[in-house]
């Protein structure tokens, strides 16, 4: 009867795929939208572009903005890439107005001049209003410049001095040897206090790493859509758990279920059979998710028959809960409503929809440690991008545990509204 | 005594009742359905018919009664019963996405018939049914008479020998719903007890062996049409028309010795003659009542009539 049972469910899935279909995309689409828009933004954040208006132009200038590309230069931004052009004030100005430029930076006139003789000199920074975080990166790299720049004047005043008559024409020439073996000295003597520098910056590392945070350290490697897409599975099985314990009510409505009862008197091969489709289809649904994710995203599982067997675990759980749910609420259209609710809190209050860091301490802590949605998402989530060797399997038995008591809640639920007499 | 009841009935129920509430839907119900006969349970919508029906397949508790099913109580082992019965509900339990085919094999196994018994039994019924070109087609593209043939099929796929029919033909045309009569009565013919509810006179007066009456949730009277008609004193009806508004009957000297009114309203008045009597001095005593009547017409008594009669009111309001 059981095969009888499923067949006829599957054959009905089958001829009327739409709904299971929708939250099938719905989560795909989501999770490749949310991934790109941050996945690209951390591609632009790479690459800044800038003019350089040099309207000074001279030998000490042209250094100064070839420095821009200098290899060495360009290895401690890290992956801030700098991206400038060297353009007349006009033009410059016109492609930051057309958003093509993050910021101009206009040497003055004179500035050469000022600075040999170590006179106050001013850069001007203009930057695109549009944007904001571009433009501040060149805002404190210019910082570092012109800080750099007040060094060498307070500390090279005599060679700078010496450059000046060298480079204005009034000097000797033979003095530049001479010259240059002192700044290398003095730079070396100062070498000790310039590397490493006194500040730094690193990116912290969580104390205790459980791979609930995009930027955990990741067992292969992170991979935003990954991560994202764990958590829109776990709250999307709980709405495809809905559409299929959900059935039952249209059972109920269009009278199969009574038909069923005018030939059996006990329903539990019935609903035990929605039980056995309704998980058949989450594992079914979580394998398209995943995998069809994993191929459309390029994602790789890095432990694949661990997060099987969470899963598995996470399908007993949401069919339990759904079966609940329905024997708790007779009438169809509300129980969709609460489904639909359920569903959504249990998602969002168990950290699959938002990075679980961002969410208040007092719900991250106390809260979401109890919910099975962020006992299947954070342990798929720390496997995969966290640690590695993350057991699994405590997390998937107590999914099994709490869908098999909701079973048995629902169970006792059906018995005593037929045993009332109530509608099938 | 008719030839059904030499036999034992195949469903018996005595007394059975049923309340919602303060709503006594169903109250001191009985009757018995033999095989090879078709008892018809005729009420109004709210009658106590699908509750009854409801009872007698398992899908409601009674309050109280007794239902027996091959002269075993139902309660004792109601899964023993229910192998012998097919019920075809008031409404359309089927799947609308499935085909006639596939909703016939599935219920078939369920009622417990291996893959290809089933198959082999659908095929035959979409035969007898006139459903086999459409076999294959998705049910909701089905009329409302073809899908009401389905559901008719779906509850026989086992071959019950108790076939409990909750008004089968509603909401279809009437060539439709010839078809399904002129089916059922082959199912008769074959032995099978058919227990049949219905709101339409035309329908049990054209099928049923015998009819249950039944209204407010009792049961107000049963038996074979013939039965039922003489009821009402004889096989006659007159059916006066005229100005009968504040007419007393009662006052009418030997008038209620011939005469039983059955209906009387401000422009008829609808009596039965009692006893054999010649028609002609029938009608001649009543044209001579105090009131003047403006058309007479002499019919026989139908089950509305009788409805009429037992309950005060028209089975067709």
């Amino acid at each position: 009867m059981l095969r009888a049972l499923l067949a006829k469910d599957f054959a009905r899935a089958r001829r009327n795929p739409l709904p299971w279909l929708i939250f099938l995309l719905v989560p795909l689409f989501v999770a490749g939208v949310m991934g790109y828009i941050f996945h690209d933004r951390e591609q632009v954040f790479d690459r800044i572009h800038f003019a350089v208006v040099d309207e000074d132009n001279t030998l000490v200038t042209r250094m100064l903005r070839n420095s821009a590309s200098n290899d060495e230069f360009k290895r401690r931004l890290g992956p801030v890439e700098l991206a400038p052009v060297f353009l007349e004030r006009g033009p410059a100005l016109d492609a930051l107005g057309r958003n093509k430029l993050s910021a101009v930076i206009v040497i003055p006139a004179g500035f050469t001049h000022d600075f040999l003789r170590s006179q106050r000199v001013t850069f001007e920074l203009i930057k695109n209003p549009a944007e904001s975080i571009k433009p501040t990166i060149l805002e404190e790299g210019l910082g570092v410049l012109t800080a750099g720049l007040d060094a060498i004047a307070r500390n090279f005043a005599p060679e700078l001095a010496a450059c000046r008559e060298v480079l204005e024409g009034d000097g000797d020439l033979e003095q530049a040897g001479p010259l240059l073996t002192q700044v290398g000295q003095k730079l070396k003597s100062l070498g000790v206090y310039l590397n490493p520098p006194l500040v730094g910056y690193t990116k912290p590392a969580p104390a205790e790493s459980n791979g609930s945070g995009p930027d955990s350290g990741a067992a292969g490697g992170m991979n935003l859509f990954g991560f994202l897409l764990l958590g829109m599975a776990a709250m999307f099985l709980l709405f495809l758990g809905g559409l299929g314990m959900g059935d039952l009510h249209r059972e109920i409505e269009q009278r199969t279920l009574a038909r069923y009862q005018t030939l059996h008197d006990s329903l539990t091969p019935f609903i035990g059979a929605k039980v056995v489709f309704t998980m058949l289809m989450l594992l079914l649904c979580a394998a398209i998710l995943l995998g069809g994710g994993g191929l459309a995203f390029g994602i790789s599982w890095h432990r694949p028959l661990p997060l099987l067997g969470l899963t598995i675990g996470y399908a007993l759980f949401v069919a339990g809960l759904m079966a609940a749910l329905v024997a708790w609420i007779p009438d169809q259209r509300k129980a969709d409503a609460a489904r639909s609710l359920v569903s959504m809190l249990l998602a969002m209050a168990g950290g699959c929809a938002f990075p679980p860091d961002n969410l208040p301490p007092v719900w991250r802590d106390h809260l979401m440690p109890l919910l099975p949605t962020h006992w299947f998402a954070a342990t798929a989530r720390a496997m995969e991008y966290g640690d590695p060797a993350t057991p699994w399997l405590p997390a998937a038995l107590k999914l099994a545990l709490a869908g098999a008591l909701l079973l048995a809640l629902a169970a006792g639920l059906f018995r005593r509204h037929f045993a009332k007499g109530g509608r099938a | 005594m008719d030839s059904f009841h030499l036999m034992s009935p195949l469903l018996q129920v005595e007394h059975l009742s049923k309340a919602y509430g303060s709503v006594r839907a169903v109250e001191d119900v009985g009757f018995a359905v033999h095989p090879g006969e078709i008892y018809g349970l005729l009420g109004p919508n709210g009658a106590g018919k699908t509750t009854t029906i409801s009872m007698i397949c398992g899908l409601l508790r009674p309050d109280g009664g007794r239902i027996s099913v091959a002269g075993r109580p139902l309660a004792a082992d109601p899964q023993a019963a229910k192998r012998l019965m097919g019920v075809v509900p008031q409404e359309l339990a089927l799947y609308e996405e499935l085909s006639a085919a596939e909703n016939l094999v599935f219920w078939g196994r369920l009622a417990g018939l291996d893959s290809k018994a089933a198959r082999a039994r659908t095929a035959e019924l979409l035969a007898a049914l006139s459903l086999a070109d459409r076999a294959k087609d998705a049910v909701k593209t089905f009329s409302g008479g073809m899908k009401r043939r389905v559901n008719l099929g779906c509850a026989l796929l086992h071959r019950p020998q108790l076939l409990l029919l909750d008004e089968p033909t509603v909401g279809i045309d009437p060539q439709a719903r010839l078809n399904i009569l002129e089916f059922i009565r082959g199912l008769r013919a074959e032995g099978v007890a058919v227990l049949y509810t219905t709101h339409y006179l035309e329908e049990a007066e054209a099928l049923c062996d015998r009819i249950g009456i039944v209204d407010h949730g009792r049961m107000h009277a049963e038996g074979t049409l013939r039965e039922l008609q003489e009821r009402l004193g004889g096989d006659r009806l007159f059916v006066l028309e005229g100005a009968w508004a504040g007419a007393q009957p009662d006052s009418w000297p030997g008038f209620h010795e011939h005469f039983r009114v059955l209906q009387h309203t401000d422009r008829q008045l609808v009596v039965a003659a009692l006893g054999e009597r010649d028609p002609a001095d029938c009608l001649r005593e009543l044209l001579a009542l105090p009131v003047r009547v403006e058309n007479a017409t002499l019919k026989r008594p139908s089950l509305n009539d009788v409805f009429l009669q037992l309950t005060g009111r028209d089975l067709r309001e």
